[in-house]
């Protein structure tokens, strides 16, 4: 595989407010803020989920050290890389993996803050949906 | 004594206010009206006029307290009002008197200041016609003592202050008054002084060089005790105000007992769901971190499956990379020779085979690298997922369980703070520390004065010593003989009398004790409830229930009613003089039967009594009180009856007869 250049899974410059209202919507009553990391794969797995993913992003500079990238989750953006481009060969390219991540982060934030602009109800929201998809993933496994 | 007519002057909302008892109807004056008009004031006045002072309940005043609001309103700048009440009096058959107390204020600035207090007492006598006494205040105490006054003019909805333990003393003053033991107390009191002056003079008459301080010890001892004694009586006066204020913030604090605790309750609901909101802001927080974290994986979970599938078909594939390293295999090749001594030389099949090897595994290595490297992570992902969802219902459990603890609470605090809503806190709690301090008053003071008592003991023990050495040192001068005999008939004297004293007041107490028996038996309803009422040697009127327990407290409001009733006539009994009874509201606190009984009660005190006799009652009522059934009763004894009105326009009451 080729190693990779690249430094930051960027934000989008006009999305960093909201990935970091994200961050506070998330976090809880009584923590702190959820990590850049943390929100990215969020909104990444949202977008793929959703199959919304931006054209382009206009980077900002900012957003997730790929330094900080641990082999699982390289292994899910590899995972979302294959789902979207289906050739084995593609995922070589790690580079295009992560691009396919900026664009679906993109893409997930956009459809997120449609439902933060709720934001009391938000957490809780999130949250419940979540839980519906886990116990779906917990009857499929049975 | 009865009162025949009474003028107030300017005296709180009695601005103006004349009440003629007419002849016959003067035994029973019935004064009613509604609440505030001026009812409680009246005997206020009426008290003021006869002692000076406006009775326990308000035990403090100053003069300007005293003044009607009209009458400071049209009073002019630097011009003087004068607050009087005069008080026509009949003393038995033939002998009259007109009482007359005023006090002048001086309007300054829109102040009063008091000037002078007058207290006049004229008489009327067949010879001499009226004549003015000449100490009115010595005259005053002759025929209505001060320390009576509180048994004849008195609030009827403070009986149960009628015999609280702190009344002991005046009882005991009331009672030896009445039996003129007091004389015979103060007569022993000075056998002692002159017990003490002729020991004095014996120290002083016998001084030689060891007796030199025995006389300045004697006359030391002397002034300690006395300065002893005479704080100890100040102590115990102290004692009866601070336990009258510990009675009255009692009665505040009974009412603010129940909201206090509920106060104490709701402060716990407070802090409950305090807690209760803060561990239910923990299970959330725990629950978006737990969401935060599987999201991902959830959302991703069909992706990540993918490639999983997509490891596994390559493992059956066998596109996973082989177990050999292409660089072994390059490294094979330059040596031209395999593992297993086959020739790999050039052009040789094995050579062609693992070139072809070589290649096609570099390709696959690549990509079956890749997949093998993502292998182990997906594994963790997916068992981190599978942890994750396991853990869903114990999360999303303790946050339901949290968020119901919380609603509940809240829920039952909610409910209290509606109930509390006209509570005033700050004024409960001002009222619980008032309580709480007149209590450390009373037992601070109880504990002075048993240190004091101690002291004085120990003072008197002395003085005792100090006597006998006193008396050794004269017998060694003949010529102290005749001052040691008197010195020692002197101690005599005194401890006889201080024996026959003792035995007076026990007779008196006894005596009282029966009287007043008699009294209440004759006016309760239920005799066989009660053992007889006495007077304790500690001058404390006790009432006894068959069973032998103390049981003053629980008499209801009408036996209570008839004990202090009896109380007052048996004092007049035993004094053998009469004195007006006025009470405020006597049947303010009964109701239905009890009010008839008791109103029975107080007509049959009045059996025989007509102009010539001195027994006379007035009754301040409310129109509550002074009902149809209230009316028929009294009627029996054609009381005159007036009514009290109030003006709101001019802040006047006025008394009209009816």
């Amino acid at each position: 595989m080729a190693k990779t250049s690249r430094t930051f899974l960027e934000f989008d410059t006009s999305s960093r407010e909201l990935f970091a209202q994200l961050a506070k919507s998330l976090a809880g009553p009584s923590a702190e803020t959820l990590k850049n990391k943390d929100v990215f794969f969020i909104a990444m797995a949202w977008g793929h989920q959703h199959g919304v993913k931006a054209k382009s992003i206009k980077k900002s500079g900012t957003g997730v050290r790929i330094e900080y990238l641990k082999d699982e989750d390289r292994a899910l953006i590899a995972a979302i890389h294959l789902a979207e481009c289906g050739n084995l060969d593609e995922l070589l390219e790690e580079d295009k993996g992560f691009e396919l991540a900026e664009l679906f982060a993109e893409g997930g934030i956009r459809l997120l803050a449609e439902e933060m602009k709720n934001p009391g109800q938000f957490g809780e929201a999130f949250a419940a949906e979540i839980a519906t998809q886990a116990r779906e993933v917990a009857v499929e496994e049975d | 004594m009865k009162i025949d007519e009474i003028t107030i002057s300017n005296f709180r909302q009695h601005r103006n206010v004349t009440a003629k008892f007419p002849d016959g109807q003067k035994s029973l004056v019935l004064i009613r009206g509604l609440n505030g008009t001026g009812k409680t004031n009246f005997l206020k006045a009426l008290t003021w006029g006869l002692t000076g002072t406006l009775g326990p309940r308000e035990p403090k005043f100053t003069p300007s307290s005293l003044v009607s609001f009209s009458a400071i309103s049209s009073a002019k700048e630097s011009g003087e009002v004068e607050v009087s009440v005069e008080m026509a009096v009949s003393l038995g058959l033939a002998e009259k008197a007109r009482i007359k107390r005023s006090v002048s204020l001086s309007k300054k600035g829109g102040d009063l200041f008091p000037n002078a207090q007058r207290l006049s007492v004229l008489t009327e006598s067949k010879s001499k016609g009226w004549d003015s006494v000449g100490d009115p205040d010595l005259w005053l105490e002759a025929n209505l003592p001060e320390r009576f006054s509180h048994y004849f003019l008195f609030d009827g909805e403070q009986l149960e202050n009628f015999f609280r333990a702190s009344e002991s003393k005046f009882v005991q003053d009331a009672v030896l008054q009445i039996a003129q033991i007091d004389h015979l107390d103060r007569m022993v009191g000075r056998l002692g002084n002159v017990e003490s002056d002729l020991t004095s003079a014996v120290a002083r008459s016998s001084r030689g060089d060891s007796n030199d301080d025995l006389e300045s010890k004697f006359q030391n001892l002397e002034v300690k005790i006395a300065e002893l004694k005479s704080s100890i009586t100040e102590l115990e006066e102290n004692l009866v105000l601070a336990e009258a204020a510990q009675i009255e913030s009692r009665a505040q604090f009974g009412e603010i007992r129940e909201a206090q605790g509920e106060i104490r309750r709701r402060e716990q609901l407070e802090t409950d769901v305090d807690k209760a909101e803060a561990r239910m802001e923990t299970a959330q927080t725990q629950y978006f971190t737990w969401a935060a974290r599987l999201a991902p994986m959830v959302l991703a979970s069909k992706a990540i499956d993918s490639l999983s599938m997509k490891i596994e078909e390559a493992r059956q594939n066998r596109e996973l990379p082989p177990p050999y390293d292409p660089n072994a295999l390059r490294e094979l090749i330059a040596e031209s020779k395999c593992v297993c001594g086959s020739d790999l030389s050039k052009g040789s099949e094995g050579r062609k085979h693992i070139e072809h090897l070589i290649e096609d595994f570099s390709a696959l290595s690549e990509r079956g690298a890749l997949l093998q490297q993502s292998e182990r992570p997906l594994a963790v992902l997916k068992t981190r997922t599978a942890e994750l969802v396991e853990s869903a219902e114990r999360i999303i459990g303790a946050l339901a369980d949290a968020q119901t603890e919380f609603s509940t609470k809240s829920k039952t605090l909610e409910i209290l703070r509606q109930k509390m809503a006209n509570h005033d806190d700050q004024q409960i709690a001002v009222i619980s520390q008032a309580f709480d301090l007149a209590t450390e008053a009373v037992a601070g003071t109880r504990a002075r004065i048993a240190v004091q008592r101690n002291q004085l003991k120990t003072e008197e023990k002395e003085k005792a010593d100090l006597e006998k050495l006193i008396d050794a040192a004269a017998k060694k001068d003949s010529k102290l003989g005749d001052l040691r005999t008197q010195v020692r008939f002197t101690r005599e004297i005194q401890q006889a009398a201080t024996g026959m004293l003792a035995r007076l007041k026990d007779e008196v107490r006894e005596t009282v004790s029966t009287k007043l028996n008699d009294q209440f038996q004759s006016m309760i309803w239920k005799k066989e409830a009660f053992r007889p009422v006495e007077i304790d040697e500690d001058y404390r009127v006790r009432v006894t229930n068959m069973q032998g327990f103390e049981n003053r407290s629980g008499l209801s409001a009408g036996e209570t009613a008839c004990l202090a009733f009896a109380f007052s006539l048996t004092l007049s009994e035993v004094a053998g003089a009469s004195y007006p009874m006025v009470v405020d509201s006597p049947l303010g606190r009964l109701s239905g039967d009890v009010k008839e009984s008791v109103s029975e009660v107080l007509l049959k005190s009045l059996e025989g009594a007509d102009d010539l006799n001195s027994r006379q009652l007035i009754m301040l009522m409310t129109d509550e009180e002074f009902d149809d059934q209230v009316e028929t009763i009294f009627a029996r004894q054609s009381p005159a009856i007036f009514e009290i009105q109030f003006d709101q326009s001019s802040s006047e009451a006025t008394l009209k007869k009816v």
